[in-house]
């Protein structure tokens, strides 16, 4: 066992939360609880997961694993019981969270609201499950929980009596949010209802947490609270700078529920980090961001999870603690380390089986962390449930209907068999998505191919599978399967020229990818990923400053695009601004680490920039990232051999280099 | 807007850092019978106080109508 650097852990779940909103917040000293946080600690991004769907990527940053392995696939399941469909729920998930591991460990762990954890996990210590706020019926009628809320089942009543009733809610509470609720006509306008019970959704789970913390001993304590990611989806239209399709007087009604939702976290914020204590360690995540400017969509596409659409590819995590750095930025980051991080962190091995690293750059000591195959296979209690656990039909209907106001899942209609069909479609087609947000495009192509067959009238469905198609280098299959929608639309759509465009350009007939590409712009200007692809097309045809206006367009739209730094990278590498390729590339390695192509760029302008060893480092991180990367090879065995003088590392690099010839020539014969 | 109505780190929180009987009653004695965010924020201990006092505020005033 690894050294312990942390005494106890408090992992607090903010859904959705972003620092672009987080920011000016903080500056403005409106949030000093997570300024506090932020002062002692680290802060960055945390880099989501595809596809962007808060149970599939809360069960990631709870296991250190892709969806693929974890098995929490989409919002809902078929339900053995009810001959329907149901939330998803805790029993789908087929490997341990760091709960279990923790059980496992004998050490006091906590877990309350977790998305998905109902039924209760019989874990060492009290686990409140994500059915535990619903109000399911008004104040003067009985609101029980529902069975298997709560672990330990003695604790039920106790529970039962923390909750917050949204009718118990007063103008005190809505007021500081919609300062002019009395002018509403609630009979038509139903917002009030509904941030009344966000409040009071979160204020039950903070309840239950706070009084887990003042009273109960624990050495871990993981809550999460989904009211940030509800008051976007409700309110963020609303949301200042006003968007031109949003009527004057509503603006004005509801312009600060998202920043007053915020502020309320951070109240309770301070409350946790009051009665955790300073000597705890206390890390803040979110799944996702929240688009809140310009990118904001201007609608919701009508299809299965749309919502997700508003979605940002960045969340937040900020660690504060001792062992810990402080006031200090981490990068790279992706939800996928957070459980390699906290056992890392109860000095506890990390499963080899794991996706995710350990966040090491916010300690500060060096930290080598220790791994084994898996935990999945060592034994004792761990506090999973047994197979085969039964649920309530009536809770998960009350859950269900949640999910459909919130628009996350279609309302089934009479025909269950309809819903079912519809459910495990919609779980394919994610796991073709996790697949192919993994590289394993081989894997995701059957799937595609699945459901295309049975459902070609699918655009969605239609795309990925193109794209799929595209990447394997089946340039004809992907053309084949893209006009064949758009004959059966009749419809254009910029993102299917987008497409052409990119096919285009894989066949070296860039004049036509322009054309296309500029087509789409017309069509829809802020298209995403439509400026990173011109500027790409530019570059292949030399044109290197209409490349470089193309990528600063592309961040123009999104500051956040990886692929549009690391493309002025490329363009300032051709034009021997080396400096200047530095600093992009780094750029695009600060958002996405886990980009291989972007720490090559970075080797090669080190080189230039006779940083041997700095550019060496950066050439081993791309071919540890993609095995087999002949370039990176073929820079680490000149840098050892002529730059550093390691003969030895100069050997290993050729053996591998020979190795790729060999394959490359066994392939060709 | 009212001044009482927005949300700011200002907003009450009763410092409860210690918890003494005496700490907590003058927490007690400023809980309005509306409530506040402040009180939701503060969780538990806040939530029960709040409806202590509600019943309590309730029982004296149909105390005193009768």
């Amino acid at each position: 066992m690894g050294k312990r650097l942390a005494k106890k852990v408090l992992l607090i779940g903010w859904d959705a939360a972003d620092w672009k909103i987080i920011n000016p917040l903080m500056d403005n000293g409106q949030m000093p609880a997570l300024e506090s946080l932020v002062n002692n600690g680290v802060m960055g991004n945390l880099a989501t997961l595809d596809p962007p769907m808060s149970p599939m990527l809360w069960t990631s940053i709870a296991t250190g694993k892709h969806a693929d392995k974890h098995g929490i696939l989409n919002f809902t399941e078929p339900s053995p019981q009810s001959a329907g469909i149901r939330p998803v729920s805790v029993s789908s998930r087929k490997v341990k969270a760091i709960w279990n591991i923790l059980t496992q460990e004998n050490y006091k762990t906590h877990v309350v609201g977790w998305w998905p954890s109902h039924p209760a996990e019989p874990i060492n210590g009290t686990c409140v499950s994500n059915f535990y706020q619903r109000a399911h019926a008004p104040i003067d009628k009985p609101w029980p929980m529902r069975p298997g809320t709560v672990h330990p089942k003695a604790k039920e009543k106790l529970f039962d009596q923390l909750r917050v009733h949204p009718q118990e809610l007063t103008a005190a509470h809505i007021l500081p949010f919609v300062p002019d609720a009395a002018k509403i006509d609630q009979e038509k306008d139903k917002r009030l209802e509904s941030l009344a019970k966000i409040i009071a959704d979160c204020s039950s789970i903070h309840s239950a947490a706070t009084w887990i913390l003042e009273n109960e001993e624990w050495d871990f304590m993981a809550v999460y609270y989904d009211a940030i990611d509800h008051f976007c989806h409700g309110f963020m239209n609303f949301h200042p700078p006003r968007m031109p399709h949003v009527p004057e007087d509503l603006f004005e009604l509801y312009k600060g529920v998202v920043t007053g939702g915020y502020l309320f976290h951070d109240m309770m914020l301070s409350r946790l980090l009051q009665l955790a204590g300073d000597d705890v360690t206390v890390i803040l995540v979110s799944d996702h961001g929240f688009h809140s400017d310009h990118l904001r969509p201007l609608s919701i596409p009508k299809e299965p999870a749309g919502p997700a659409w508003q979605h940002r590819p960045y969340g937040v995590v900020c660690m504060k603690g001792p062992n810990i750095q402080q006031d200090e930025r981490i990068y790279g980051a992706n939800l996928l380390d957070i459980t390699p991080t906290l056992l890392t962190l109860f000095g506890l091995p990390i499963g080899n089986d794991m996706d995710g690293k350990p966040l090491v750059q916010s300690f500060d000591k060096l930290v080598e962390p220790e791994y084994i195959p898996t935990w999945e296979k060592v034994k004792g209690e761990c506090g999973m449930l047994p197979e085969n656990v039964q649920q309530d039909p009536y809770a998960e209907q009350e859950a269900m209907e949640q999910l459909i106001a919130l628009g996350y899942v279609e309302k089934p209609g009479d025909d269950q068999q309809k819903a079912i069909e519809q459910t495990l479609n919609e779980s394919q087609f994610y796991l073709a998505r996790v697949y192919m947000n993994k590289n394993l495009y081989h894997e995701a192509l059957p799937v595609l191919e699945k459901l295309y067959e049975k459902h070609s009238d699918q655009t969605r469905f239609a795309f990925h599978l193109a794209k799929c198609y595209q990447v394997l280098g089946k340039n004809i299959s992907a053309r084949k399967v893209i006009e064949k929608v758009i004959a059966d639309k009749e419809k254009y759509s910029p993102q299917f020229d987008l497409l052409l465009g990119s096919l285009a350009l894989a066949d070296k007939d860039y004049q036509t990818a322009l054309e296309l590409l500029l087509k789409a712009e017309k069509a829809q200007p802020r298209l995403p990923l439509l400026h990173q692809q011109i500027g790409q097309t530019y570059l292949k045809m030399g044109k290197l400053e209409y490349a470089e206006r193309a990528y600063t367009k592309a961040l123009e739209i999104d500051p956040d695009s990886h692929i549009a730094h690391d493309g002025i990278a490329i363009v300032c590498l051709r034009q021997r601004r080396n400096e200047e390729a530095a600093s992009f590339a780094l750029n695009a390695i600060g958002l996405i680490y886990h980009y291989p192509i972007a720490h090559y760029h970075l080797g090669l302008a080190l080189t230039r920039l006779e940083m041997y060893e700095r550019a060496a480092e950066a050439f081993e991180v791309s071919a540890v990232i993609v095995p087999g990367f002949k370039s990176a090879h073929r820079m680490l065995k000149y840098l050892y051999q002529r730059k550093l003088n390691m003969s030895d590392k100069a050997a290993k690099h050729q053996v591998i280099l020979d190795e790729i010839n060999a394959k490359q020539a066994e392939k060709f014969l | 807007m009212e001044k009482e109505n927005q949300i700011t780190p200002e907003s009450i929180i009763p410092n409860v850092e210690n918890r003494s009987f005496d700490s907590f009653e003058s927490f007690y004695k400023s809980i309005p019978y509306e409530g506040s965010l402040g009180i939701l924020a503060l969780g538990a201990m806040g939530v029960m106080a709040w409806r202590k006092k509600r019943a309590e505020m309730d029982d004296k005033k149909s105390h005193e109508e009768s």
